[in-house]
């Protein structure tokens, strides 16, 4: 069976499901790449490592998701591994799609197994500055009316100094839904939230998202994520990056707990003529 | 009847309001028109639940009718999250509202998207112990799905006893564009 054939490098905090509503729970998502430029003459991009995993070779397919777009039908391409062997995809964007830009990439099996990694990194001529964003298995995503903590989060209000936090969500399924980042301060404090309204199997990443609800410094804090689209499954990760170095550090969410209700007010009005 | 009503549902998030059908303030009663979709003469009272979510008029098993409509409406979640500031000035209320629409639509003109302030008294003015002392609305021009925005609105307010007023807000649009009824995204109380 299928579903035994994957091996995947994953958030050990998110719990598996195995059959889920109009997302296949054995597609692997790499939720956040890049070739483009960012904040402080940054270059960033995206490395991909496939190793075929066992005796067997492996063939896949890697489609590419866009930032802000609905990917339902999105570019793909394919590849194969040769058995016993990795196949490193350097600057997979630009090299196997001609793509500029944010984007996620999908990955699905043919035939064999296969491991997955990858690094995004930023290309300074001095030296790279990277981080490892993990393959996840669909099945082993955030689902809706749960909430998912990304602790160990900050930003300066000087771009010159201190970090800055990006924060992406990718939407796993073919529907339309709406994830709600509530950003906190360490004591807790709720600062704000901000929405994210994401198309089917498209990525939102926003850039120092603390600047969306504070003008001043943060710390250190922590964001809470969720979403009560019905059938919802999606992935939230942040990127913590120095102002300074352009080093970033990969953030995975972690389950917090079941999301506070959201109570509904029924209003009931009657249109009367006393007596 | 709707005083029991309320008794029965105190420990809920519900709110029951009396409009006087003849002076009632405010355009609530369109959205009662709009679930009816009919003419001619129809028998008090006119009920509705939501903004006509659910509606019901003239004689009917009152007790089990109305539940009905309260308990369905009661198991929808909210599609919108509201963040109310209310303040008096002189002798109205300002509202101040924040609205993040969670909801998979856009709101906006195309679907009749409005907000709603509706201040009540706690006092037998008519037929129940909750009757309407002002209404105010404002047109949401473009609101798309996972995007917040504020809005202010201001209630002016008559002789009324500020001592027992409460407010709701409510957000509303039309799912069928222009025609159809009204339902109602979520709403929020204040004391």
């Amino acid at each position: 069976m299928k579903a035994h054939r994957l091996v995947v490098s994953f958030l050990a905090a998110l719990a598996l499901v195995s059959l889920l509503s109009g997302v296949d729970a054995e597609d692997l998502y790499i939720p956040a790449s890049a070739h483009t430029g960012g904040v402080g003459d940054t270059q960033w991009r995206t490395d991909l490592e496939v190793k075929a995993r066992g005796a067997e070779a492996a063939t896949f397919t890697l489609d590419l998701l866009p930032e802000g777009l609905d990917n339902s039908a999105p570019a793909s391409a394919s590849f194969s591994v040769a058995a016993g062997a990795c196949l490193r995809l350097e600057d997979v964007l630009a090299s196997a799609f001609s793509f500029t830009g944010t984007a996620a990439l999908r990955l699905r099996t043919g035939s064999g197994m296969v491991l997955v990694a990858s690094r995004t990194y930023n290309d300074d001529p001095d030296g790279t500055y990277g981080q490892y964003v993990p393959a996840v298995a669909a099945g082993a995503a955030p689902l809706a009316s749960v909430d998912y903590a990304l602790i160990q989060l900050s930003r300066s209000a000087s771009p010159d100094d201190g970090y800055r936090t990006n924060l992406g969500a990718l939407n796993l399924t073919a529907s339309h839904i709406v994830v709600e980042v509530d950003l906190h301060s360490a004591t807790g404090d709720l600062l704000g939230t901000v929405p994210l309204s994401l198309h089917p199997y498209s990525l939102e990443q926003v850039t120092d998202i603390f600047a969306r609800v504070t003008p001043g410094d943060v710390e250190d804090g922590f964001a809470l994520v969720r979403s009560r689209s019905t059938g919802a499954r999606f992935l939230a990760y942040a990127s913590v990056v120095d102002n300074r170095s352009g080093d970033a550090v990969f953030i995975p969410a972690q389950e917090e707990g079941p999301s506070p209700e959201l109570e509904r007010t029924v209003v009931f009005e009657a249109f009367m003529r006393h007596g | 009847m709707v005083d029991q009503l309320a008794r029965d549902f105190a420990d809920q998030p519900v709110v029951f309001l009396e409009h006087p059908v003849d002076t009632a303030q405010g355009d609530r009663i369109s959205r009662w028109w709009a679930a009816y979709a009919g003419g001619g003469s129809v028998l008090l009272p006119l009920v509705m639940v939501d903004s006509g979510y659910r509606h019901s008029y003239g004689s009917v098993a009152f007790s089990s009718a109305y539940r009905a409509m309260v308990e369905d409406a009661l198991a929808r979640p909210p599609e919108a999250r509201l963040e109310v500031a209310r303040q008096r000035v002189g002798s109205a209320y300002r509202f101040d509202v924040q609205v993040t629409n969670l909801s998979p639509v856009t709101l906006g003109s195309g679907n009749q998207a409005a907000l709603h302030a509706i201040v009540y008294e706690e006092t037998h003015v008519g037929d129940t112990d909750r009757f309407v002392r002002g209404v105010t609305s404002i047109s949401i021009p473009s609101l798309p799905s996972g995007t917040a925005a504020d809005y202010s609105m201001t209630v002016a307010l008559g002789s009324v006893n500020w001592n027992r007023l409460h407010s709701v807000v409510l957000v509303d649009y039309r799912p069928g564009g222009s025609t159809g009824p009204y339902d109602m995204l979520a709403a929020d109380l204040q004391p």
